[in-house]
């Protein structure tokens, strides 16, 4: 296993009332594997994220990388963020250089590296142009070709397509399907939204407060490589309610229906 | 007859989101410039005031020629430039740096913002005689009332700037394997630069006044003694003259930094507008 997670868990106090923002998990992901992280709001997933990248640690349990433990962020593991986090006073190729110089990459021709991947998320004309120029679905393809720049063992990606509109969405799975395809990634990926997640997984674990099953695990065994195509075939209808079923209930419990 | 529906739009000079032109914005302010002027030319040509409350616009022109060509102003200008540029840079150098550990690490946050925001309500006023005493009418007084009165607002400001910029960014930066203190540098600094010298330009404007204040009392030279001098021989029209000064001096200072913050931080300007 790539990544390997061993019964990790995550307590915090708020307001003086102990919370578990995640109780004990337990699964691995395999190498170049696309493995999904699905659940409602709350669920979990995105704490789950945030101790995988190390910018928290767990309150028990150990993440496993290699083999080795986890115990803070580095540039092993690259994440995309909901919001972009670009940097606004640097253009799309610096924002890509500034990345390559600070996790010490050794990349002896930054500049060359920046714009063939901007060139490959089809940013070749934009990459001189400053985040605010850029609209939102660019600005993210900006921050994969950033990840990507420096060549980490893990992509984790933090509903990347959250806050995208549902065509601009669509485009970027795809792009993000071949350029997984290209780059042989491992990835971990959380998103609340069920069709994505099947789409793009080979995975998709499927998170939920219940106790019972707290965790289901669902193989999606649909043939790649995939095109948007595979969305209207009766085996991507069967998976996609199938996890719909798991989350529903809980969905509707969540928001009183 | 059609009847209509809905509340008409009231015209784009009167409205809340209303845009103007460049020019209308310009002839607009230009008109309450010279209405204000106008009154003032009206009300010493009927001669209901005495010269001494309110000179005529002639009388302060001639005092600010007078100054200008014996140079007295030039030296007054000059003297009071120097003070303000070397007390605004001292609270800077000590203000930005200071400012990017509170708004950052809760230590110092702990041990330095609450102490600031005790100092900026202490009067400034109040420490002109204090600073008297502690440095004399030397040109470090001068120093010490405007850093009094610009330090505490100013590191509260950049505070406030460092603050502002997202967790996410410095979530960003440990993922690449970061330093705090590389973080702190490349992205949180450079991220607050624009808020920074937004700071800096305000506080220089409340520099002018701290000026004054300390070049009022027990200065022997700059604009503001100037104006106590004015005050001394009944000069109404030179303490106008150099007030006009001080407020022509302060708003081209405000533009030299706003057009600064235009040069360094393009990439603020939204495209198209």
């Amino acid at each position: 296993m790539k990544l390997e997670l061993d019964r990790v868990t995550k307590r915090y106090t708020h307001r003086k009332r102990d919370v578990t923002a995640l109780r004990e998990t337990t699964f691995g992901v395999a190498e170049n594997e696309f493995v999904s992280l699905v659940g409602i709001s709350g669920c979990g997933k995105s704490t789950l994220l945030s101790l995988v990248a190390g910018l928290h640690r767990p309150s028990g349990g150990t993440i496993l990388l290699d083999g080795s433990e986890v115990r803070g962020p580095g540039a092993d593991r690259g994440v995309v963020f909901q919001t972009y986090t670009l940097l606004p006073w640097l253009t799309a190729r610096q924002n890509i250089e500034f990345a390559l110089k600070e996790t010490r990459s050794g990349e002896s021709r930054p500049a060359e590296r920046a714009r063939d991947l901007l060139h490959e998320v089809g940013l070749g004309d934009f990459t001189d142009a400053y985040p605010h120029q850029l609209s939102g679905g660019m600005r993210q393809r900006v921050a994969i070709a950033r990840v990507l720049a420096y060549r980490p063992e893990v992509l984790l990606m933090d509903e990347p397509f959250g806050a995208l509109d549902a065509l601009t969405r669509t485009l970027m799975q795809e792009l993000l399907m071949k350029v997984w395809e290209e780059h042989k990634l491992t990835v971990l990926f959380v998103t609340h939204d069920i069709n994505e997640a099947v789409f793009l997984s080979d995975r998709a674990i499927v998170m939920s407060r219940n106790e019972d099953r707290f965790l289901t695990d669902v193989r999606i065994d649909l043939p790649r490589p995939r095109t948007t195509d595979v969305l209207q075939t009766p085996r991507f209808r069967e998976l996609s309610a199938e996890l719909l079923g798991l989350v529903r209930d809980e969905a509707r419990a969540a928001s009183h229906f | 007859m059609t009847r209509s529906k809905g509340r008409p739009l009231r015209p784009e000079l009167l409205r809340i989101d209303g845009r103007a032109g460049r020019g209308v914005h310009l002839l607009l302010s230009a008109l309450a410039f010279g209405a204000v002027l106008a009154a003032w030319a009206l009300t010493t040509a009927v001669g209901s005031v005495p010269d001494i409350y309110l000179p005529s616009i002639g009388a302060v022109a001639g005092a600010l020629r007078d100054a200008a060509a014996d140079g007295t102003l030039a030296g007054d200008l000059g003297i009071s430039l120097t003070r303000i540029l070397v007390a605004f840079a001292l609270a800077a150098v000590v203000a930005v740096p200071l400012g990017l550990l509170a708004g950052r690490i809760r230590l110092a946050d702990a041990l330095i913002t609450p102490l600031a925001e005790f100092a900026r309500y202490l009067p400034v006023v109040a420490f002109v005689p204090l600073t008297i005493i502690w440095a004399g009418t030397e040109e470090s007084q001068k120093y010490l009332v405007i850093w009094i009165g610009t330090f505490f607002p100013l590191l509260l400001m950049v505070i406030d700037d460092v603050r502002r910029v997202g967790a996410d960014l410095v979530d960003f930066g440990r993922t690449l394997g970061m330093t705090d203190g590389r973080i702190l540098r490349r992205i949180v600094m450079r991220g607050a630069l624009p808020g920074i010298v937004d700071s800096l330009r305000i506080s220089l404007g409340w520099c002018w006044t701290w000026l004054v204040v300390g070049e009022l009392v027990a200065a022997t030279s700059g604009l503001g003694y100037r104006i106590t001098i004015g005050q001394r021989y009944l000069e109404t029209e030179l303490i106008f003259a150099y007030i006009l000064v001080l407020g022509v001096v302060g708003l081209l200072s405000d533009q030299a930094l706003r057009l600064l913050h235009r040069t360094l931080f393009p990439y603020l300007r939204e495209s198209g507008r």
